[in-house]
């Protein structure tokens, strides 16, 4: 059995262990190395524009992600009968699945993503915050052991208000925060058992809440043959409950000293494992630029395309050749990051109703184009599958400074429309009008202090709805049955004049 | 079709004055709003009176009613609300064997309220519609005549 | 005058003629909560589809100074227009013209929009709000009356009538809409009768209100005069709507069938459930009407008048049919002189407009008393059997439990030319109930018994046992078939299929003599 780590060989056949847009992305750069793309699918999928866009599709299950997407022993059927040689997850689903991982290894695959010892060892928050303190890297402050109920005597040392977390965590679930010592005891009890039905390991942890703060993370790409390169940051600071929305690159909050001190700790994290393809390291960064390590995601991440339009560089392509044994070369390993790049998420959620999800139908995509635009994207017309993460697309801008990218960034939205459904364009289209946001000068806690529910709509756009409405109405009238709505009941041809003719004609002949 | 009336967040809203919209894709409802100095792109989506407008990414739900629809829709909206006190009678002459329900008591369209034996036969007094039982005003055993009161529902 | 100045003067009539009686009046007329003519129009009609004719007439009076006041169109708007894409005439009486009286040329456009209605094969619906007769015309006012008289009779059974008062109708314009096919009414704002109730005090000594004598619930309720109470105007015009839509435009063509329809709303094994074991028992017959007919799709008539009747329109499968159902909750679903009276009618209008009947029968008899004999109960039984035995419509009739004696025969049984007669397996069918046809059959054994009380149980229980099903009947094919109640609606729609093309006659006659 050839092992993950044996000598280089080119990948031929790529199983994607994805869907939607990451997994056209990753199809994209197969077809560029002339690797053959294979894709997966659940019933709800067959006719999914990810299962169109591989050379083969195999289907996994039905819609459930956790008897398809989630279900490896699935994957590495349809790997195997996919004569697939390696597999890309993608992001999300089995990406930090090191079990996955070590599956794949184990059924003679080469498994495009970093060790899975790298990702169980990262995988615990709390081992991770440890190691990288070891390291000589600034965390949070906080504890650095599990928090049972015998807690240390020093808690309050740590700082109001503070952040329960979960050691196994993400996403948010098992974080609480916690205001005052005396609620500590219930905070906990919550925490950990949503911990524990989330991750299944309810271990908790407490850090310093640093607030305001600033999201800030490095994007790092690593060979097996010791080579690191360091491929700038994102700032992904507007986030609502913990997820992000807008990612750019540079952060503007980060200045040349800072950026040295974040490349810098970036790698002495990653080199407390053992690691190689991609990972991203995420920092807190405090209103003094204080950086605080947060965690180190060893999967591609959904932001990569800013980091890709500002280096020039094909970061799945070099996680396949990595993951073939190849060295990084000059491109990589010399790269400058040019202009400024943003993305903004477009989901199909409702900013004016918490960002909840919904459901429905798209009736209508158009994605923008022109100079500096990228959209990564899986959007047909159709019902939207509901078992599935509600991300419609990524849109990508480019231009040589922030200013341009604002700019380029609202005229993209502008030209990007979506019907059928709510989606947080409209959030973006505030979003980039705001003072904060076009000074660069915002935190994490924009979305709630400034948006809360969103703005009411303003006079002049409800009468500008209001043409667009009665037009619609006015068009559709000639198609539309009757004004009431029941079909038209008098097609049927009638008797009553030719029975009159008949009866007048017996008359006359009778 | 003269008089629309175009509500939307529950206040009647005058269309923008001078703003025309041209189709770019009738079929998935792309449009152009323009009023000859700047143009804006929207989506138009729906049918009869009930349509969807979204503009700058925010998509609102729009009645664009006829004098005539609206008149029928309020009246509808009120026969479907009517609320007040409702006070069920006899309908024949007979005995009340029981009483179903208390003062006080939530009942549903269709309850049985009490039954009335009549003709030798019972006969179960249902709840017209949803509601709150108020007075009873016979008890069990009681003979009434037709056209009585036996309970109000408020 | 130029060719645009007269095109302008043309533009100035039309907008006068839509003014009525002048804006005051109509602010007045709304004040009362009422709309004015053309408003009910637009909302009775499909949006936009309406045509007005004889926009210009004008009265030609001259007396007591009447010729000084003249206004274009004359009180009521006539013309034609689409209801769910189908051709209806109608006119509309307008209050604010002289209070909507009639005049000889108002009562002109009347009878040319009935003429047309009636030469073209389509309904014709008429609007009432109207204090009277003009009492300056004197008797060509009269005459006018007449004349629509005359032609609702005429057309009646050609083509479907239907009226709705939205205002007074009083002294002899009530007898327009009573000819008529059905009569609509709105709560609070309509009124109908003979002699107001000035006359009545002067008269009788009654004291009495307009409500009181002939509001819209007196007759919705007691007088059964009028089929329909509505709480106001909108719904009651859109009432009207939801009426033609089950009625062919004449009586020549099929009813409509509807493309799409919705499942009943109570289910099969509901209806399984339904009839209680005790005879003594009710059970609410509209439960069976909704496991039967489509979703929505029920329109009750009379509903507040004769309760132990069940008359009204719905659909089977799309198709238009007339239900009359007895009412086992009201009355155990007895045959009265209301009750006989108000089916009758409704059977004879459907057998005028090809809508199949269905007949749900739960039926202990003609109602026993005094009151009842003595105000003929017999004539108005006879109305309901004469209706039945008369009808050539598609007939289905379902025994549901109780088919007594002589209202057995009536509901349309098979020996009235029922086409497929259904019976549930808790149908009774016998000449009596069954402690009746005990104490009857064995009255000496019951006097002699030691112990009557006993031994009548136990014949009861036989009798029961052996007579009190529908395997009687069925064994002489008096019913086609015992059927499960849940699978009622799957064999009516069947048999409604099957009937479509149903032929059947009655002997030619001027028209039969229905017992009055």
């Amino acid at each position: 059995m050839r092992k993950d780590s044996g000598p280089p060989s080119s990948i031929r056949r790529i199983l994607v262990a994805n869907r939607g847009e990451i997994a056209i992305r990753v199809m994209r750069a197969c077809r560029e190395l002339g690797i053959v793309s294979i894709a997966v699918y659940s019933d709800a999928d067959a006719r999914a524009p990810h299962v169109a866009a591989a050379d083969v599709a195999e289907r996994i299950g039905p819609p459930a992600a956790a008897e398809s997407y989630l279900n490896v022993e699935a994957v590495l059927d349809a790997a195997r009968r996919a004569r697939a040689d390696a597999v890309h997850p993608g992001y999300g689903f089995l990406s930090e699945n090191a079990d996955f991982a070590r599956a794949v290894q184990d059924a003679g695959l080469t498994w495009i993503g970093p060790p899975p010892e790298t990702q169980e060892a990262l995988g615990n928050k709390l081992a991770a915050r440890r190691g990288a303190s070891e390291a000589g890297v600034p965390v949070v402050p906080g504890l650095l052991v599990a928090l049972d109920d015998n807690a240390p005597p020093n808690l309050a040392a740590i700082g109001l208000p503070m952040m329960l977390k979960a050691a196994a965590g993400g996403g948010g679930r098992g974080m609480r925060r916690v205001d005052a010592l005396e609620d500590l005891p219930d905070a906990m009890a919550a925490a950990s058992r949503e911990a524990r039905s989330a991750f299944g390991d309810g271990t908790l942890y407490l850090e310093r809440l640093v607030s305001p703060a600033r999201h800030v993370e490095v994007q790092l790409l690593g060979d097996r043959h010791g080579n690191l390169a360091c491929l700038g940051e994102r700032d992904c600071s507007v986030q609502r409950r913990h997820q992000k929305l807008i990612e750019e690159t540079p952060s503007p909050a980060v200045d040349d000293a800072l950026r040295s001190a974040l490349f810098d700790s970036a790698r002495r994290v990653a080199g407390t494992v053992a690691f190689h393809n991609v990972a991203t390291v995420e920092f807190l960064v405090d209103g003094d630029r204080n950086h605080y390590f947060l965690e180190m995601n060893t999967r591609l991440q959904v932001e990569h395309g800013v980091t890709e339009l500002a280096t020039g560089l094909d970061i799945v392509a070099w996680q396949i050749r990595v993951a073939e044994g190849r060295p990084l070369d000059a491109s990589v390993l010399e790269a400058v990051p040019r202009g400024h790049a943003i993305e903004a998420r477009i989901y199909a959620e409702d900013p004016w109703n918490g960002f909840r999800p919904v459901a429905g139908s798209v009736t209508a995509w158009q994605p923008a184009e022109g100079p500096g635009i990228r959209t990564d994207h899986a959007v047909v017309e159709g019902p939207l599958a509901p078992e599935y993460d509600p991300l419609l697309a990524k849109l990508m801008v480019h231009a040589h400074d922030r200013p341009a990218a604002i700019d380029r960034l609202r005229r993209a939205l502008d030209e990007t429309l979506v019907g059928g459904l709510q989606t947080d364009l409209g959030f973006h289209r505030w979003l980039v009008d705001q003072p904060e946001f076009i000074s660069g000068d915002y935190h994490t806690g924009l979305i709630s202090e400034r948006w809360v529910d969103g703005p009411t709509l303003a006079d002049d756009e409800a009468g500008l709805m209001a043409v667009a409405a009665v037009e619609g109405r006015r068009s559709g009238l000639a198609t539309e049955a009757t004004t009431d709505g029941v079909a038209p009941r008098g097609s049927g041809s009638s008797g009553w004049s030719r029975t009159a003719r008949q009866e007048a004609l017996r008359t006359w002949s009778g | 079709m003269v008089g629309l009336t175009v509500t939307l967040d529950e206040r009647e809203v005058e269309p923008a004055a001078g703003w025309q919209l041209e189709w770019l894709d009738r079929r998935r409802g792309i449009a152009r709003l323009s009023d000859g100095q700047r143009t804006l792109q929207v989506v138009v989506e729906g049918q009869g009176t009930e349509w969807f407008v979204t503009l700058r990414g925010r998509r609102v739900p729009i009645t664009v009613q006829s004098w005539r629809e609206r008149t029928l829709a309020e009246a509808r909206a009120a026969t479907a609300g009517e609320g007040g006190p409702v006070e069920i009678r006899s309908t024949l002459p007979g005995l009340v064997v029981a009483i179903k329900v208390e003062s006080g008591a939530q009942v549903a369209a269709g309850d049985a309220l009490l039954t009335i034996e009549a003709m030798k036969m019972q006969n179960e007094v249902r709840a017209p519609r949803d509601g709150t039982v108020g007075q009873i005003a016979v008890e069990a055993g009681q003979p009434v005549a037709a056209g009585v009161l036996l309970l109000r529902l408020d | 005058m130029s060719t645009a100045d007269k095109l302008a003067h043309l533009a100035d009539l039309r907008e006068q003629a839509l003014l009525g009686g002048g804006e005051r009046r109509i602010e007045q007329q709304h004040q009362r909560g009422k709309l004015t003519a053309r408003e009910r129009i637009d909302l009775l009609l499909d949006e936009g589809s309406f045509h007005e004719l004889d926009a210009l007439v004008m009265h030609r009076a001259t007396d007591f100074g009447i010729d000084q006041e003249r206004y274009l169109g004359d009180g009521v708007v006539t013309g034609h227009g689409k209801i769910d894409g189908r051709t209806v005439f109608v006119y509309s009486q307008d209050f604010t013209v002289f209070g909507g009286s009639l005049s000889e040329a108002h009562a002109e456009k009347i009878v040319k929009v009935m003429d047309l209605a009636l030469a073209n094969g389509a309904p014709i619906i008429g609007l009432s709000d109207s204090g009277g007769a003009r009492i300056q015309e004197g008797v060509v006012s009269l005459g006018g009356y007449a004349d629509i008289f005359l032609r609702n009779t005429l057309v009646s059974g050609v083509i479907p009538q239907l009226s709705l008062v939205l205002g007074p109708c009083a002294g002899g314009a009530v007898y327009s809409p009573a000819i008529t096919d059905f009569t609509i009414m709105v709560e609070g704002s309509s009124y109908m009768f003979v002699t107001g109730p000035n006359v009545v005090k002067t008269v009788t000594h009654e004291e009495i209100d307009f409500e009181g004598l002939g509001g819209a619930r007196v007759h919705n309720e007691t007088s059964g005069v009028a089929h329909f109470l509505s709480a106001g105007e909108p719904q009651a015009l859109e009432l009207a709507r939801t009426l033609i839509g089950y009625w062919p435009s004449n009586n020549v063509d099929p009813a409509p069938r509807d493309g799409e329809w919705s499942e009943p709303t109570v289910d099969g094994p509901a209806l399984d459930a339904l009839v209680p074991d005790s005879p003594q028992q009710a059970y609410d017959m509209h439960q069976v009407i909704s496991g039967v007919v489509d979703g929505g799709s029920f329109t009750e008539v009379h509903e507040q008048f004769a309760r132990n009747i069940i008359c009204g329109f719905a659909r089977v499968e799309g198709r238009s049919v007339g239900i009359v159902a007895q009412q086992p909750e009201v009355l155990a679903g007895v045959l009265d002189i209301d009750s006989s009276d108000k089916a009758a009618r409704f059977v004879r209008f459907c057998d005028c407009f090809n809508i199949p009947l269905i007949t749900l029968v739960d039926v202990p008899g003609f109602l026993p008393g005094v009151d009842q004999e003595h105000r003929g109960i017999i004539r108005h039984g006879a109305k309901l059997l004469y209706a039945y035995c008369e009808a050539t419509v598609p007939k289905v009739t379902v025994i549901t439990r109780k088919a007594y004696g002589g209202a057995y025969d009536v509901m349309s049984s098979k020996h009235v030319r029922g086409d497929l007669n259904f019976a549930w397996p808790t149908a009774e069918i016998a000449v009596m109930g069954v402690e009746g046809a005990v104490n009857i059959i064995f009255r000496d054994r019951l006097a002699e018994a030691d112990d009557p009380d006993g031994e009548r149980a136990r014949l009861v229980a036989e009798y029961q046992e052996r007579l009190a099903n529908p395997y009687l009947a069925a064994e002489r094919g008096y019913v086609d078939e015992v059927i499960l109640p849940s699978e009622t609606r799957a064999r009516v729609a069947v048999a409604l299929g099957l009937l479509e093309n149903k032929r059947q006659s009655v002997p030619a006659k001027k028209h039969g003599n229905i017992p009055l």
